[in-house]
């Protein structure tokens, strides 16, 4: 048997990884501009803030400045001392007729905010005040994780059960039930599957905490709800890798040879149908990580999510960029976790 | 004697009409259609109807599906609610696949540097959170019926541009190919009127798969206050007024939420009956 590290050259990796900084540069620099070209802002409340306190917040934030810091000249400037004191004033430089200044808001801002995320410095929220970014992300990200961690196992563990469970008994009863369970399951929003399940277990039941984040019991709820429909996935993919790979040669090899029929269908069967289940399962923790806003508000959970949802309303520009950059690199790395994974499992594939 | 079909799609429709499971819930979306189509007809009250003497309602002969907090009648308010819920997923969906359609095919057929860039531009689009996208957009156009059909066809699109490109990319070498191109035909022509017809399949399958999703994104974003807002009822504004009387009203959140769940899965076990039936592999 060869070493896996064989396989698996660190060049590939590192090759991988390179690839993934253009990647999150791009949506670093995409959310950051189209945020700022959003209507509203940080400061926009019901009861509006006294103009003064106003003007000096958008100074401190530097908000108060154009975001496309395009200047015409005016027309009667046509002395050269003039243009030249023009250009010196915006920090310009002429394209034809129009000045372009790169001492605009937008893209200084844009380098600051880049330098500073270089020393992995995601700033200050502008709505909790004096509360950095780095440390909301670092109190609520583990909670998300955690979430979507154990949604994923659970999701991955009934799935593989049922899904091996059906095929083996393809067309009985069981294969159906486990059918109609994954129709179900795939079809059920969270928010309808979380007030169901509220409402049984937690407001008539009285069994279950109906919302927080406290302790195992508190989980229950949440996770079950969350690893529903990747459950009902993954069974079918499990059903229909495991159907194909008993028909194949080498389980008839098996049988012949008396290996007995659990092994069969555990070793040999399931072992041949993990391919696919590996290449959905980068992208399927990624989403159960980054996409569990609707659980966490539901159940009132304190994850990142929730706090991804409140800043993109509130404007409140540092927390939404610290959140996106931590939820593009999730998605990034699970995904090259993913393809090197897949190299190991299916020798074939070049890594 | 039974009625044999010749050709591809009178198959298509044989398999189909085989199963019964599928059958079925094809009835149902059809009659969901209707009743959206019909709402002002069937409903028995108006959507917007208050009664005072009729306040949170149950289920009664009067009001079947019971009253809300304003004495609405939430049977007329569902069926109202189907028409938004469906207008707004199906000219999504359409839009998607549009847009989806054309981009998957242009760069699967070029190939090349055109694919490479249009593929990491993809790329990119995955990493960005949608929740981000949605709300964003969704600010900028207004919360309303437009606004949401065009942030939900912003990120709806990519799924089908891959679908799309894969199917294109594997045809593109078979051997009608060669013989078009061999023939003359311009690019554009073989594209479209020699290697489109036989992805036909696989787009309609996504296509049908699509709009569901559209259902649940809609829905979860209406739920959260993020999408549509009242007056314009979808089943998920219901749903979300329903939630907050949970406790003590669960009719209130019972019937839109069947109603979406129903509808989402009729869409995807139709779905999954015409991918048996038309014989595609990938999803």
């Amino acid at each position: 048997m060869t070493n896996i590290f064989d396989k698996i050259s660190l060049g590939y990796i590192g090759y991988r990884l390179l690839w993934g900084v253009p990647v999150l540069l791009a949506v670093v620099i995409t959310s950051f501009i189209v945020l700022r070209f959003t209507p509203g802002g940080p400061f926009d409340r019901e009861k509006p803030l006294p103009p003064n306190i106003l003007k000096n917040l958008r100074t401190q934030y530097r908000l108060d400045r154009p975001m496309l810091p395009v200047y015409t000249m005016p027309k009667d400037a046509r002395e050269k001392e003039e243009i030249l004191a023009f250009e010196e004033k915006h920090g310009a430089f002429a394209i034809g007729p129009v000045h372009v200044s790169l001492g605009g808001a937008l893209q200084t801002q844009l380098f600051s905010y880049l330098g500073q995320l270089l020393k992995g410095d995601l700033g200050v929220s502008m709505k909790f005040t004096q509360v950095s970014v780095n440390d909301i992300i670092k109190r609520t990200f583990p909670v998300s994780l955690l979430l979507g961690l154990l949604a994923f196992f659970l999701a991955f563990l009934i799935g593989i059960a049922l899904g091996t469970a059906a095929a083996y008994y393809q067309d009985s009863w069981l294969d159906r039930a486990v059918m109609l369970f994954s129709a179900f399951g795939f079809s059920m929003p969270n928010f309808v599957l979380a007030a169901g399940l509220i409402f049984l277990f937690s407001l008539k039941a009285q069994l279950l905490p109906p919302a927080l984040w406290e302790g195992p019991l508190y989980w229950v709820l949440p996770v079950v709800t969350l690893a529903l429909a990747p459950a009902s996935y993954i069974a079918r993919l499990t059903r229909s890798g495991v159907i194909e790979s008993l028909h194949e040669d080498f389980i008839r090899t098996a049988r012949a040879k008396g290996v007995n029929e659990r092994m069969i269908l555990l070793k040999h069967a399931l072992a041949n149908a993990l391919g696919p289940l590996v290449t959905i399962g980068g992208p399927m923790l990624a989403m159960l990580v980054t996409g569990s806003f609707i659980i966490e508000l539901v159940f009132a959970i304190p994850g990142m999510g929730r706090y991804f949802v409140t800043a993109v309303i509130d404007r409140d520009y540092p927390l939404v960029m610290g959140v996106t950059v931590v939820y593009a690199s999730f998605i990034v790395i699970a995904n090259i976790a993913v393809d090197v994974l897949y190299g190991i499992i299916d020798p074939r594939v070049e890594v | 004697m039974e009625h044999i079909s010749t050709g591809y799609w009178g198959q298509v429709a044989d398999r189909f009409k085989k199963n019964r499971v599928a059958m079925f819930f094809m009835g149902i979306i059809l009659f969901i259609i209707v009743a959206a189509i019909l709402a002002p007809v069937l409903a028995p009250y108006s959507e917007e109807a208050q009664n005072a003497d009729a306040l949170l309602q149950g289920i009664s002969s009067q009001h079947w599906f019971g009253t809300d907090q304003l004495g609405r009648d939430l049977l007329s308010r569902t069926l109202y609610g189907a028409r938004v819920s469906m207008k707004v997923a199906i000219i999504t969906s359409l839009i998607a696949m549009f847009f989806g359609t054309a981009l998957g095919a242009i760069s699967g057929y070029v190939g090349g540097r055109f694919d490479n860039v249009a593929m990491r531009i993809v790329d990119v689009l995955y990493s960005f959170p949608d929740l981000l996208l949605i709300i964003i957009i969704s600010v900028v156009i207004g919360q309303g019926v437009v606004g949401i059909i065009v942030s939900l066809s912003l990120v709806s699109w990519i799924t089908v541009a891959r679908v799309v490109r894969g199917e294109v990319i594997s045809i593109k070498t078979r051997p009608f190919v060669e013989a078009a191109k061999a023939l003359g035909f311009k690019p554009a022509r073989i594209l479209f009127r020699e290697i489109l017809p036989h992805a036909i399949a696989p787009i309609i399958v996504t296509l049908t798969f699509r709009i569901p999703s559209v259902i649940l994104a809609e829905s979860t974003l209406s739920f959260i206050g993020l999408g549509l807002q009242p007056p314009a009822s979808s089943w998920g504004v219901l749903a979300s007024s329903g939630w907050k009387a949970l406790t003590f009203y669960p009719h209130l959140i019972l019937f839109p939420a069947g109603a979406i769940f129903i509808t989402i899965l009729a869409f995807n076990v139709v779905g999954d009956g015409l991918r048996d039936a038309m014989d595609v592999k990938a999803k």
